[in-house]
């Protein structure tokens, strides 16, 4: 046997029990649901082909009395809750930047603000659920003592909540505007990379013709717009008890678990992989931080933001299931109920399990497109040295 | 090179050797644990819940079965079970905590008719309380024996009463007078002008529904299980004034407030409320005298569950049942005779987490005092209230699970003031009866 062969051969050995587990336990498992998919399987019984019939019970639609109905009655709304709770997924990874430009910094001591930013990755999920559910109490909740004890001391007087109302007003304005501002500017920079350009100056008339359109809409509507910022400072949201915050909630405690983990860490690493002579060099064509951050830092971070971004959304598209079963039960009226939580529902309380392999494999082909969409996009803006 | 080479081989062997035994030991430990053996004594695994009374029950079992060896496979949620039985390692004797489950492991041809064993082996299933029946027969066969049961009651603390001024509340009451007695016990302090609960007089939680479905005669199904009858008068009469006891009187909590009253801030039951008199009164069943008891500060009492036009209440119970692949089932019967002979029975009397499911003047009399806890005056009540006791409602037609997802989300609408009850029973009514037209049109998911 040749010397090359024999290399081969133990490569392959060492490789052997990982991938006996491999095939044991993954590829057979994957390979199998996917067939089962395609079966009715109550486990009681032996599995029985039905075709597609999951899928169309899944994924479509039928009419009654006139009107078009979803086949499985609780689906769509889950993967609506899903989606919904991505959104999340940009700010996080926004957020993740900024601290891991903070802990970035040359200071004494910066490791232990980075241990402390990194604490939530390593603390115990289900504590750190129960001690958001407590902060989200709406009665005793920290979150609305606070907000509670702000609305009182300014709403106590007219000379203090107009003035606190104006600056909230001018606050969410600017906010809003720069929202708008983003979302623009992300959409002329993909359409420069796919090689469709905007007429010079587009982007600035738009953004602020959408913040004066916003300030005008917050004047006219002055009034409503000075009750709802009293009555959300003076009577603060059930967070987690109505339909319209809870998933806003569940966002908001993402964010703060994701800003400082493992988001956090990747971009570290990757900041201090970005070779100080770039630096030097736009130093000496005489960029100020701003300019180096977009013209030096961004494109070479930019593997680790597509990173993010793709494990981001596939983590997304399968979470849910802690926070359902510990905070929210999946509600109020199923408003925190994601894909995840359904798909454990159907094969291990329903054990229909022909029917949850095609909610995996629907899963499974979500975020297979997202990935491929973005890998496409990001092929084309992401910068490799 | 040569050397190397050699290292290579060895190493490559030692990898595949090492790999493949820890498969095969995993393997070997897994078959050989399902279901151990005993030189001279015959192992029977019994999974059900992992109660301390199991202990005792084992060891009262095994002194006078020494042949047999009984070990407590700890849950018998029906994952658990399911893989079991399709890993063709069943449990011996199995509990099974819903009708709707019994129904669905019989309907699948899993479970043992036990009626050739009933007289074979002297089981006094006829002696089992009569409303016990939907844990017991399927299709004319017996698939279950029940040990013991609880019909749901009414807890309340004696202290708040006396310290109100509130008389203590008689068997038979209605509801209308619980309402009265739950306005006089729900109590407020100001914070900052805000009105914030201290007490409520009355819990109920939000999977409470059956005490309103019935109060006034309604159904949640047809007689047959194909139509859902939520949205009939009687059912919304009964909904309207759930909905009131917490919306309009504001004497039960909302799932905020019993959070925002329980001393943990956030988390915790019905029972951590009542033991720390943030609620007055709480409907449950004869398992949370456990935890009562153990208070010694608390004194608390039972009293029937109020009612409607309707006397009805809610009964809870687990039946005991034996795979047709069981590999002992002498063995399993014999087990399953003593659960429900005499010494066991006065063990279940006396523990306290239910009532013995037997109808027998001599364990019953024992359950109705026991010396240990002399507080407990008034357990007759639990035997009482079997005569009002029923299952709650099932359709074969629909996963209870899609009716509880249903009933959830659509009476949180109404909690959150988004429909009225009689909207809600609308709304859940076409929701289930969508499924069942469904599932009637496709069997395959009626499995």
């Amino acid at each position: 046997m040749r010397h090359k062969q024999r290399e081969t051969l133990a490569a392959y050995g060492f490789l052997m029990p990982n991938f006996l587990g491999f095939m044991l336990f993954t590829s057979i498992p994957v390979v199998l649901s996917l067939i089962m998919a395609f079966t009715h399987w109550n486990i009681f019984k032996a599995p029985f082909w039905v075709g597609l019939e999951n899928f169309t019970s899944l994924l479509w639609f039928h009419r009654e009395s006139g009107r078009l109905v979803p086949n499985d009655p609780f689906f769509w709304q889950y993967v609506y809750n899903t989606v919904f709770l991505m959104s999340g997924i940009p700010v996080g990874m926004a957020g993740s930047l900024i601290v891991a430009l903070m802990m970035n910094q040359k200071l004494k001591g910066i490791v232990i603000f980075r241990t402390i930013y990194f604490l939530p990755a390593v603390c115990s999920g289900v504590a750190l659920l129960i001690l958001w559910k407590y902060l989200y109490n709406a009665d005793i909740g920290l979150i609305n003592k606070m907000i509670r004890l702000a609305g009182e001391q300014v709403y106590r007087s007219k000379l203090t909540a107009i003035p606190f109302t104006a600056v909230c007003a001018l606050f969410f304005g600017v906010t809003a505007t720069g929202a708008v501002g983003a979302i623009l500017s992300l959409l002329q920079w993909l359409a420069g990379k796919m090689r469709f350009t905007w007429r010079e100056g587009l982007l600035r008339v738009l953004t602020i013709a959408s913040g004066a359109a916003i300030f005008i809409l917050i004047g006219a509507f002055g009034r409503g717009f000075y009750s709802g910022v009293s009555g959300f400072f003076v009577n603060p949201p059930d967070w987690l008890g109505t339909v319209q915050w809870a998933k806003p909630s569940l966002i908001l405690m993402g964010l703060w678990g994701g800003l400082g983990g493992y988001n956090m860490i990747l971009y570290l690493a990757a900041l201090q992989g970005v070779p100080t002579s770039y630096y030097e060099a736009a130093e000496i064509d005489g960029a100020g931080p701003w300019s180096k951050f977009w013209a030096v830092t961004w494109p070479m971070i930019s593997p680790t933001t597509f990173f993010i971004l793709v494990m981001s959304i596939i983590g997304g598209f399968q979470g849910g299931f802690m926070v359902a079963n510990v905070m929210t039960g999946g509600g109020p009226a199923g408003s925190t109920t994601t894909v995840e939580y359904y798909l454990y529902q159907t094969a291990f309380e329903k054990f229909n399990m022909g029917y949850a392999s095609a909610i995996a494999w629907f899963i499974f082909a979500v975020i297979l497109v997202l990935t491929l969409v973005t890998w496409k996009l990001g092929g084309r803006v992401v910068t490799y040295e | 090179m040569e050397e190397e080479g050699r290292l290579a081989r060895a190493l490559t062997i030692a990898g595949i050797v090492t790999g493949t035994a820890l498969i095969i030991l995993i393997g070997v430990y897994l078959v050989a644990t399902a279901n151990p053996r005993m030189p001279g004594k015959t192992v029977i695994r019994w999974c059900v819940d992992p109660n301390p009374i199991r202990k005792e029950q084992i060891k009262l079992f095994e002194k006078t079965h020494p042949s047999i060896r009984v070990i407590n496979d700890p849950g018998a949620e029906a994952q658990r079970l399911l893989t079991q039985l399709a890993g063709d390692v069943p449990p011996d004797v199995m509990a099974i905590y819903d009708p709707q489950s019994i129904s669905l492991f019989a309907k699948n041809g899993v479970l043992l008719d036990l009626r050739p064993y009933v007289e074979k082996y002297k089981l006094p299933v006829d002696r089992l309380y009569p409303s016990l029946k939907p844990y017991i027969y399927y299709q004319g066969k017996i698939v279950g024996i029940p040990e013991n049961c609880g019909p749901y009651v009414l807890f309340y603390n004696r202290k708040i009463f006396r310290e109100a001024g509130v008389p203590y509340p008689r068997p038979g009451w209605t509801w209308d007078q619980c309402l009265e007695v739950a306005k006089k016990l729900t109590k407020y302090r100001m914070v900052n002008g805000r009105r914030v609960p201290v007490r409520k007089g009355l819990y109920v939680g939000n999977y409470d529904w059956w005490f309103f479905i019935w109060m006034y005669g309604g159904h949640l199904f047809s007689p047959d299980g194909k139509t859902c009858t939520m949205n009939t008068e009687a059912v919304k009469k009964g909904v309207r004034f759930w909905a009131d006891l917490r919306l309009k009187y504001h004497v039960t909590p909302t799932t905020s407030e019993a959070q925002s009253m329980a001393p943990t801030g956030a988390w915790g039951g019905d029972a951590l409320l009542f033991r720390e008199s943030r609620i007055a009164m709480n409907i449950s069943g004869r398992w949370l005298a456990i935890q009562y008891r153990e208070q010694k500060d608390l004194d608390w009492d039972v009293v029937s569950v109020p009612h409607g036009p309707n006397r009805v209440t809610l009964l809870a119970s687990k039946c005991y049942s034996i795979p047709k692949t069981c590999r002992h089932t002498p063995e399993a019967i014999t087990y399953i005779k003593h659960l429900l002979g005499k010494e066991n029975q006065l063990l279940v009397a006396n523990y306290g987490d239910g009532m013995p499911s037997l109808d027998d003047p001599a364990i019953t009399k024992a359950f109705m005092y026991n010396p240990e806890y002399p507080n407990e005056r008034n357990n007759k009540l639990h035997l009482d209230e079997m005569k009002y006791a029923r299952v709650q409602e099932f359709s074969p037609y629909i996963n209870n699970l899609d009716v509880a997802a249903i009933m959830s989300m659509d009476l949180d609408r109404m909690w959150l003031g988004e429909q009225s009850p009689d909207q809600a029973c609308e709304v859940i009514t076409s929701r289930i009866n969508a499924i069942i037209r469904r599932n009637l049109a496709n069997p395959n998911f009626l499995d």
